[in-house]
């Protein structure tokens, strides 16, 4: 009876299994077949891989860090070249001469291969002609932008009406004197003695504050990248946040 | 022997990591809903982009590359939600030779969202190289430097590019980077063209385009993931409307945490050093 | 004929798109529009220098069998991968194998480098980011208050720390943003001028 009670619990035992194997079996070549859904994994596996591999050189450099890092320069250099060959060499110099037949795009084609001369102990001299064309157009286009942008306009925003009545006169104020000082700081024509290098030492501080702003948004950004890629790993790949 | 002021000073760097490690991951399970209030300089893009008649242009200069992808990707979905919901025509395009199948992917996936047409509602020019001489182009015609699109259909041949030929056919350009192309955006475009402009930079820029915003050269500014969250919670009915997630608003209560963490390991190493450098304090105080 | 013609090339160059700038008529329009243009394809053209340079090291390397010649054929590998698998326009549209590995492979290795000076970052801050003197202890409690400001929990300890982090960055951060931006745009204006005047050749490689 024993045996017979054995057996039958046996068996059931051995159905039970079989059935969650069949489930689990189920569930696995449910999630295969469901293509997007199984590719999706992989490739996020395959990221995460690479995630961690380079999370590794927080503890100690190694090969697997040194792995992905070889990789990555092959790939950028390849997706760059593909990318300026179909999206700019192609609409903008083929398809010109060749389709549209603007034949004398051939000459700007030509000066953007002097560049390559520089590779060339003799004839490196060439590779100066384009770049020459480059930094004088440049360079003549700057002059006038650069000042109106960041001196003129500047300044222009500075001088403001400044008071001591309203909180907004007093900030105002403030701008005019604290600007005035950090650029005092940075004139060095002029010893830095007396009532300038009283207000140059105020102007110090005031850029001190800045470069305090600055370290304080620095830590954000660091931070944010960070979570960018524990959101990564978390979420996209193990589902276990939103 | 070491006491405990040195066994700090010297503390193995890996604890710092973890900690850093332990201070992103945890709250991520058990996440705390703080507020987020947002600042004027982001209020000022929303509300333009919020006033601007539907089926004006606008460009959206997505410099950005994998690198900043973290702060920069959730300001970009933002604002091309905001964009896409106004039913504004949106050019996209990039200065970043990474950024270009990031911007490819923000494009599509948001288009989807909201069901836009290709060539109609917006239109993906991709990147070219050497961002001053683009920058400078784009404001004498677009077709300088982009014959065609990021799938080669020539621009003359895409519906809404037809009548679109230079900055003065845009509404404004919203510029998505920071560092030194925002520089250039401000200089060859918004000082050369007379261009509005506003700026989402990553928080390591931010900074620096404070003094741009009070001269009023930039309308707006967005900067780093909390620009971003600024920007999703100002979006919020929206997200909640299309049930998005708010990634920006989910990292900043991350943040808080890795924030706190920072500024007790700058106090408690302040400590450390002062009380090796004046033994003093350390004997009055055991 | 190699060092006059460039030096000439550029102050020329650069002294019509100076006077360009202030002189907007149809055919200095039209001489801006075609340099814009040829300038888009010499760049075109210029761009894959830094590829070209970048494959003939791992080749050099690999040839010469330096150290760590391995990894440059892995790099090489990677590069011959993409080249092979952009034969065609299409490969850039997301979806495609070529792209995969790029969002798959690239997209997080570079994102993760980028991420680990979040640890570096509070590393530092706990090592190195100390009071030392008057200056020091400026910078310090500047970035505290702007940290706690700029964070929500900043707001929830109490409502004083946003308006704080918010006064620092429009005024004493935007003073001294100011004043550096005052400085470069002097400075990038004053060498574009020297280039122009044949002042300063260090560009060409000239003394």
């Amino acid at each position: 009876m024993n045996k017979v009670l054995d057996t039958i619990i046996s068996k059931l035992y051995i159905a039970e299994l079989f059935n969650y194997l069949n489930n689990c079996i189920d569930i696995v070549i449910g999630a295969f077949n469901t293509e997007a859904l199984s590719m999706e994994f992989v490739w996020n596996t395959i990221a995460a891989f690479f995630t961690i591999a380079i999370f590794s050189f927080l503890i100690k450099d190694n090969t697997l860090y040194k792995i992905a890092e070889s990789i990555v320069v092959g790939i950028a250099a390849g997706y760059f070249t593909i990318l300026l060959l179909w999206t700019s060499f192609k609409p903008k110099f083929w398809d010109m001469i060749v389709v549209e037949g603007k034949w004398w795009y051939v000459i700007p084609g030509i000066l953007g291969l002097l560049m390559y001369f520089r590779f060339n102990r003799k004839l490196n001299w060439l590779a100066r002609y384009p770049l020459a064309l480059y930094i004088g157009i440049g360079s003549g286009i700057a002059i006038p932008l650069m000042l109106q942008t960041f001196v003129i306009k500047q300044f222009k925003a500075t001088m403001l009406p400044g008071n001591l009545h309203s909180w907004e006169g007093v900030n105002n104020t403030l701008i005019v004197i604290m600007v005035l000082a950090g650029l005092i700081y940075f004139f060095f024509s002029v010893p830095h003695k007396g009532i300038v290098g009283k207000t140059a030492t105020f102007g110090i501080w005031v850029i001190m504050i800045g470069f305090g702003a600055s370290f304080g948004y620095t830590v954000m950004a660091r931070v944010s990248l960070l979570i960018g890629r524990i959101q990564f790993l978390l979420g996209n790949w193990l589902k276990l946040i939103e | 022997m070491m006491n405990i002021w040195d066994k700090l000073l010297n503390l193995d760097r890996r604890f710092i990591y973890l900690a850093v490690f332990l201070a992103a991951i945890i709250p991520f399970l058990f996440p705390v809903g703080l507020e987020i209030n947002p600042t004027q300089e982001v209020i000022s893009i929303y509300n333009f982009i919020e006033e601007l008649p539907e089926g004006t242009a606008i460009l959206l200069a997505a410099d950005y590359d994998p690198q900043t992808e973290a702060e920069n990707g959730p300001q970009a979905r933002a604002l091309l939600r905001h964009m896409f919901k106004r039913n504004l025509k949106v050019i996209i395009m990039t200065l970043s030779q990474d950024g270009a199948a990031l911007a490819e992917m923000l494009t599509k996936s948001i288009a989807e969202e909201y069901e836009k047409e290709y060539g109609v509602d917006y239109t993906y020019l991709g990147y070219k190289p050497y961002p001053s001489i683009i920058i400078l182009s784009i404001g004498q015609d677009f077709r300088i430097s982009y014959p065609a699109d990021f799938y080669d259909t020539k621009l003359n041949d895409i519906p809404m590019m037809r009548e679109i030929k230079n900055y003065n056919d845009l509404a404004a350009i919203i510029q998505i980077g920071g560092g030194n192309v925002s520089n250039m955006w401000l200089t060859y475009a918004q000082e050369r063209y007379k261009v509005k402009l506003a700026l989402a930079v990553t928080a390591v820029s931010g900074p620096q385009y404070y003094a741009f915003l009070q001269s009023k050269q930039i309308f707006g500014l967005i900067g780093g993931l909390k620009g971003a969250a600024e920007y999703e919670t100002l979006l919020e009915s929206e997200y909640d409307r299309l049930h998005l997630h708010k990634k920006a608003i989910q990292g900043m209560n991350v943040q808080n945490f890795v924030h706190i963490l920072i500024i007790a390991l700058t106090i408690i190493g302040n400590i450390a050093f002062f009380m090796k450098r004046h033994p003093k304090h350390m004997k009055t105080k055991g | 004929m190699k060092r006059r013609i460039p030096i000439l090339i550029v102050s020329i160059t650069g002294f019509l798109l100076t006077v360009q700038y202030f002189c907007p008529h149809p055919y200095s329009e039209a001489f801006y529009n075609n340099a814009l243009d040829w300038l888009v394809i010499i760049g075109i053209f210029a761009m894959p220098l830094g590829i070209y340079s970048m494959v003939r090291i791992q080749f050099q390397k690999v040839a010469r069998q330096e150290s760590g010649w391995g990894f440059a054929v892995i790099s090489l590998i990677s590069l011959f991968v993409m080249l092979g698998l952009g034969y065609t326009p299409k490969c850039l549209e997301a979806g495609s194998f070529f792209m995969k590995l790029f969002e798959f492979i690239y997209i997080p290795i570079q994102a993760t480098m980028f991420s680990l000076l979040a640890f570096y970052i509070a590393s530092a801050a706990y090592r190195a980011f100390r009071a030392r003197n008057l200056l020091a202890s400026i910078v310090l409690v500047s970035a505290i208050l702007v940290m706690l400001g700029r964070v929500p929990i900043g707001m929830a300890i109490h409502p004083i720390f946003p308006e704080i982090a918010d006064w620092i960055m429009n005024f004493p951060n935007m003073a001294a943003q100011r004043a550096i931006n005052i400085g470069l745009g002097l400075g990038a204006a004053s060498t574009a001028i020297k280039i122009v005047l044949g002042v300063e050749r260090s560009y060409m490689g000239f003394e």
